[in-house]
């Protein structure tokens, strides 16, 4: 691929990112135009407190003026603070990035795992029983409701039978620092990240059953038959590969949603990550941490969406050409 | 004739699937000694790549597959899996269809060129072998690194053939080499490959739907018509004196330009060759056949001599030669 078209790509990326800030900005002033009435609402407030705290959230002057003070501190990564706590925003956003990172980031990588591989299995031994059973869970674990299998898990599993925590990301009474506190955290994330992991699996299968069924069909897959492979090895060397490029950037993209994907699940296990703060956000409402949010889940899809198209041509060697 | 290295005996080959059962092949006979050349030629949908399919046994799963297919005296079609993929590719390769689609589009041709060599051969020099087999088919031996995508439609039929003789195979298949290339490069690998065929002294069958090209490269001709051979004999004979009406029609529709034999012939072929699942009853060419009899639409002949080596299947043939 050249160099103009790398830049071309990224600053295609870039003018996406900009109308979503412009975009935020519209959003926010159109759900709620006066904050401040209804943050307070009920309570009592001199003028004087009133005019401050517009200050603070930086509602005063026109519509323009608070337009450019956006952007300009939007380019500096300040979204203000917290209406629920009057944290800057952006802190309390990294503080709760980490445990969001670990849990989403473990359950997709291992949802990728499974799932791809059973759609591979399931695809290339089309209406067989092992395909049957395969599509079945796909189907099942794909339409289940993500919080009502947290639930579920969290019921059995923690609350009857008391394998694991209920809920939080360590126990206040266990191993301070060193390799127990990190297994009190893995302890905690287990259940949450079972659930991710189900419920993300299923798609990633029926994607790839259905990839490696259209590549089945290749004349390519019959010659590499005929010079005497074995079957694992045509699938292995011949269809997957063929396989996955229509997928990687649905691929991609699932990564993208890493960072926005848990909200429900989060909230079911108490687990305190961005799906957390999300959803304790959208209760206030919390207009300038939900702000900093949506910039940050829009702007993770966008990179994801620019990283794969920058990696297509090195998977597909004709798209390289162009 | 001396002893045939491949004996195809009786075969049938019938598809089970979405578009129900199909009956491609309904008993086909032939002999191929070493060195000898066999042409196939019939109109599309007639079972000519079914049976380049059969013979090594790549047609799509749960295809049935009746009959003999004996390579040196050994029936592929019973060979245990190990054993059948030894003998695929050293023993018999095949040049399939469409060079557009039969090479994996994200692979170096080079390395799957190379991949049948370390299959068949472990230790041998590939890269060293690779080199030399584009050499023999015209090709500079850097285009090892092109994807086929890079390469023209004639040079992708020059490898797929180079590919076909990457492990000294006795039988070569050649499944319309030229039918997607235009006519200066059709006879480039045409030249090509009967000068391979002498040079390596390959058994080959040579599968197309121009009679008049068969002619030229194979000895013998053998004419199918909805899934049986209904003449074989000499090629020069079933091209000029065909004795089965179809054949006579066939050698028409692709006449010898400036041969006055074939002006005055008519080119006797209307209509569409009949679909597999529901053939006419009797001969299933009596429907188009401009000589049908009355009886003909019940009785279905096998082949009968015509000749010392000729036979055709036709009720004119019955009383002898028309
Ligand atoms: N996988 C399949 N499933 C069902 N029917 C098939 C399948 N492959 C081929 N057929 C049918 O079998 C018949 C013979 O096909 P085949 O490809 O052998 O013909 P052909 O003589 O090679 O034709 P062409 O000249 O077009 O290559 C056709 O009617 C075709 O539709
Ligand atoms: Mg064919």
């Amino acid at each position: 691929m050249t160099a103009r078209l790398v830049a071309g790509k990224v600053l295609g990326a870039l003018g996406t990112l900009a109308f979503v800030v412009v975009f935020n900005f519209f959003l926010f002033r159109v759900v709620e135009s006066n904050p401040v009435a209804t943050l307070y609402r009920g309570r009592n407030l001199t003028d004087a407190q009133r005019e401050e705290l517009t200050r603070q959230f930086g509602l005063d002057g026109s519509k323009l003026e608070q337009f450019w003070r956006y952007m300009e501190q939007t380019l500096q990564l300040n979204f203000g603070r917290s209406y629920a706590t009057n944290q800057p925003v952006i802190d309390e956003i990294w503080a709760a990035t980490p445990q969001t990172l670990a849990l989403v980031g473990t359950s997709t990588v291992l949802a990728m795992a499974i799932g791809l591989a059973m759609g591979v299995v399931a695809g290339w031994r089309r209406g067989t029983a092992h395909d049957r059973v395969l599509t079945g869970i796909s189907i099942v674990t794909w339409s289940t409701p993500e919080f009502w299998l947290g639930m579920l898990l969290l019921t059995v599993f923690a609350v009857d039978l008391g394998l694991f925590p209920t809920g939080g990301i360590s126990d206040p009474s266990g191993p301070d620092g060193g390799l127990g506190e990190l297994l009190d955290q893995a302890h905690h994330m287990a259940l949450p990240c079972l659930t991710l992991t189900i419920a993300y699996l299923g798609e990633y299968a029926l994607i790839m059953r259905s990839s490696i069924i259209d590549v089945a069909r290749e004349d390519y897959l019959t010659l590499a038959r005929a010079k005497g492979l074995r079957d694992a090895q045509v699938r292995d060397r011949h269809a997957l590969r063929n396989a996955l490029l229509p997928s990687t950037t649905l691929i991609a993209l699932s990564f993208g949603f890493v960072l926005s994907g848990a909200i429900t699940v989060e909230t079911v296990f108490s687990w305190p990550g961005l799906g957390l703060l999300t959803y304790e956000s959208l209760r206030g409402p919390d207009l300038p941490m939900l702000q900093g949010l949506f910039l940050l889940f829009s702007a993770a899809v966008i990179v994801f969406n620019l990283a794969a198209e920058l990696l297509y041509p090195y998977l597909d060697p004709r798209v390289r050409a162009r | 004739m001396t002893v045939p290295i491949l004996r195809v005996r009786d075969l049938r080959v019938t598809y089970r699937g979405e578009r129900g059962v199909v009956p491609a092949v309904r008993g086909v006979s032939f002999e191929l000694g070493p060195g000898e050349t066999l042409g196939l030629a019939g109109e599309s949908g007639c079972g000519k790549s079914s049976i380049a399919g059969a013979l090594l046994r790549v047609l799509p799963r749960g295809t049935e597959v009746t009959g003999e297919v004996l390579l040196d005296g050994e029936d592929v079609l019973t060979m245990k899996p190990g054993r059948l993929r030894a003998v695929r590719w050293s023993e018999m390769a095949i040049v399939f269809q469409g060079a557009l689609h039969s090479l994996n589009p994200v692979q170096r041709v080079g390395s799957q060129i190379a991949e049948a060599i370390e299959l068949h051969q472990p230790g041998a020099d590939a890269r060293g072998r690779v080199s030399e087999l584009l050499e023999l088919v015209g090709l500079p031996a850097r285009r090892a690194i092109d994807y086929p995508h890079q390469l023209s439609g004639g040079q992708r039929q020059r490898v797929l053939i180079a590919l076909a003789l990457a492990c000294n195979p006795r039988v070569l298949v050649a499944d319309e080499p030229t039918t997607a290339l235009d006519v200066m490069v059709q006879a480039q690998v045409l030249d090509l490959l009967q000068r391979l065929q002498r040079e390596l002294g390959l058994a080959m069958l040579f599968i197309t739907h121009d009679l008049s090209m068969l002619a030229h490269v194979c000895r013998r001709t053998a004419v199918m018509y909805a899934g049986r051979i209904v003449e074989e004999g000499p090629s020069e004979d079933v091209f000029q004196r065909a004795a089965h009406p179809y054949a006579a029609a066939l050698a028409a529709a692709f006449p010898v330009i400036g041969d006055p034999a074939f002006r005055k012939r008519p080119v006797g072929l209307v209509g569409d060759p009949p679909d597999p699942r529901e053939l006419p009853p009797g001969c299933p060419f009596h429907p188009r056949c401009a000589v049908a009899r009355p009886d003909c639409d019940s009785i279905e002949v096998e082949l009968w001599p015509v000749a010392a080596d000729r036979r055709a299947a036709c009720v004119h043939v019955l009383g002898g030669p028309r």
